[in-house]
């Protein structure tokens, strides 16, 4: 056998050894993009910047720290993110595609090398109180960096020891409560939410903002956005996303019927795409969503800065894991919809933000048909610029929030209108 | 380890509401536990219509357990519709190892979940 045979067997027998490498390849090139865009020098400024500045939504590193920063500290938590799923034995399939890169993302707006820890520490305790493995918990505890913001809002209360140990204990307190809360979530919107943690971060997020506020402290959101592109920046989003694609259709035999048998499955929880049908349509559903994501952004006159960056990178990183351009498409359709109609315009920051992780909903158009998808990104486009008032911004899954809620009241509606043709045998 | 049996008779659940959409009218289900495992036996009858649905469940009940996947999405099990492949796929996250036998338009499943 031939050695490139060789490699296109171990990638069907073994997909998870080649994702955890090519993982480790886009994480490499957010450090050399890093380093070809800045010198060290500026990177270690901007990353000061970044751990110092306040990480609620929504602030675009691009904006506090610079590119180079940006980049540099996404390979870190990426690095991170990668380390844990290596060091606890955790196969990556669709899940951690997803979580990973989620992770890479929201470095580019909110999480940083310092505010992770406590929340993992706290969901590391949660599994030894329980005497399991914190292997079973490495999504939660991942996931779970969602409130990452909270810690640095505590600690930057008053700056001194005192709200750096409170906000250590807070958080190690948010990732003891959020594994069982996650779990109990799921069951609220039946899985048609992609971002679930998102939903229960949202709550918790909430309690711990009124529980503050009733202390007398009003943490507020803030609005740091970066407008103009830079062309080094879509280069390196479009050939890393050209490249997903290319690798997966080579890795098909040129052939893109398997991409297209993605778009069959409904996409909802948990839909692993790399077990249902292998690594190489996967690639190309991620690189396809990636560049989709870039052009629409281009489209509408949007900003390709960190904060939207972290959107594409989640629809990629869930192109592992749920959605493909058949459940996504919709769901922008509906935000952008609502945007001609409502008293906002599509390009406003958080509608960016909205039409981009809106598409966690894309199993509600996956399973209902696409009206339902665009009814979904339309009232999603509503909640999600509402609810934020609740958790301050620091919740940074917002959309994650939005959409549980969405999925909530949406679902219930949809089945009992469907239900005698969805549920053939339940007569 | 926590919510052992909760998991386990979610499991049970979804294998039933997968063989209701799949045409079974005919189940027999035991369930027996001892000090290393919990070992589910399920037999149903079928549609042969659906065969090509039931030959998938059988690939993703033998892709291996994944405790991180079952640890997090565990609570979709046993609630959702018939027919959803997704949960099929979860069930498979949840066992350790699956032997399945089909004749005379019956399938049999010897499902095991190690504890620990």
């Amino acid at each position: 056998m031939f050695p490139i045979e060789n490699f296109k067997e171990t990638i069907r027998m073994k997909p998870f050894i080649f994702a955890r490498k090519l993982l480790w390849l886009i994480c490499g090139s957010l450090f050399l993009f890093a380093f070809l865009t800045g010198s060290p020098m500026e990177i270690l400024g901007g990353m000061w910047r970044i751990v110092q500045h306040k990480a609620g939504l929504i602030a675009d590193n691009f904006a506090v720290g610079g590119i180079a920063a940006t980049f540099f500290n996404a390979g870190c938590i990426m690095a991170i993110a990668l380390l844990l799923f290596q060091i606890l034995k955790v196969n990556i399939t669709g899940p951690g595609i997803a979580c990973i890169l989620l992770c890479a993302g929201f470095s580019m707006f909110g999480k940083d090398i310092i505010n992770i820890w406590p929340i993992i520490a706290g969901v590391f305790l949660y599994a030894k109180r329980h005497k399991d493995d914190f292997n079973k918990y490495i999504y939660n505890a991942l996931y779970g960096t969602a409130l990452a913001p909270i810690i640095t809002e505590i600690a930057q209360i008053r700056g001194d020891w005192i709200t750096f140990a409170i906000a250590i204990l807070i958080g190690l307190g948010i990732g003891f409560i959020l594994p069982p809360l996650s779990t109990y979530c799921l069951r609220v919107h039946q899985g048609y939410s992609l971002y679930n943690v998102g939903f229960s971060a949202g709550l918790v997020g909430t309690l711990a903002v009124s529980i503050m506020r009733s202390f007398g402290y009003k943490p507020e959101s803030q609005l740091v956005w970066v407008y103009e592109n830079d062309v080094r920046v879509l280069v390196y989003l479009l050939v890393l996303f050209a490249g997903l694609f290319v690798l997966g259709w080579y890795l098909s035999g040129w052939s893109i019927k398997t991409w297209f048998q993605i778009f069959r499955h409904s996409g909802r929880l948990m839909s692993d795409f790399v077990l249902m049908d292998g690594l190489p349509p996967v690639l190309m559903n991620m690189g396809s969503l990636g560049i989709v994501s870039v052009l629409y952004l281009l489209a509408i006159g949007g900003s390709v800065n960190g904060a939207t960056i972290g959107g594409i990178f989640t629809i990629v990183g869930f192109g592992a894991f749920g959605k493909h351009m058949k459940n996504v498409l919709p769901i922008i359709a509906g935000v952008v919809l609502g945007s001609l109609l409502k008293i906002w315009n599509i390009y406003d920051p958080s509608v960016q933000l909205a039409a981009l992780f809106g598409t966690c909903l894309a199993p509600i158009s996956g399973q209902f048909g696409w009206k339902y998808g665009v009814a979904a990104g339309f009232l999603h486009s509503s909640m999600v610029l509402s609810i934020g008032v609740f958790h301050g911004g620091l919740n940074l899954y917002n959309n994650g929030f939005s959409a549980g809620m969405v999925a909530l009241i949406l679902v219930p509606l949809i089945e009992s209108i469907e239900g005698e043709k969805l549920n053939h045998a339940s007569r | 380890m926590h919510h052992v049996k909760k998991k386990i008779a979610r499991i049970v659940d979804e294998l039933i509401t997968f063989f209701y959409a799949a045409g079974g009218t005919d189940f027999d289900i035991k369930i027996r536990e001892d000090e290393e495992q919990h070992a589910i036996f399920f037999r149903s009858n079928y549609d042969e219509a659906h065969f090509p649905k039931i030959e998938q469940l059988c690939r993703y009940l033998n892709q291996g357990r994944s405790p991180a996947v079952e640890e997090s999405y565990w609570g979709l099990a046993g609630g959702g519709d018939l027919e959803a492949e997704s949960e099929m796929l979860l069930i498979g996250a949840m066992i350790d190892h699956a032997d399945i036998k089909i004749k005379d338009g019956y399938i049999t499943f010897y499902l095991y979940r190690y504890r620990g």
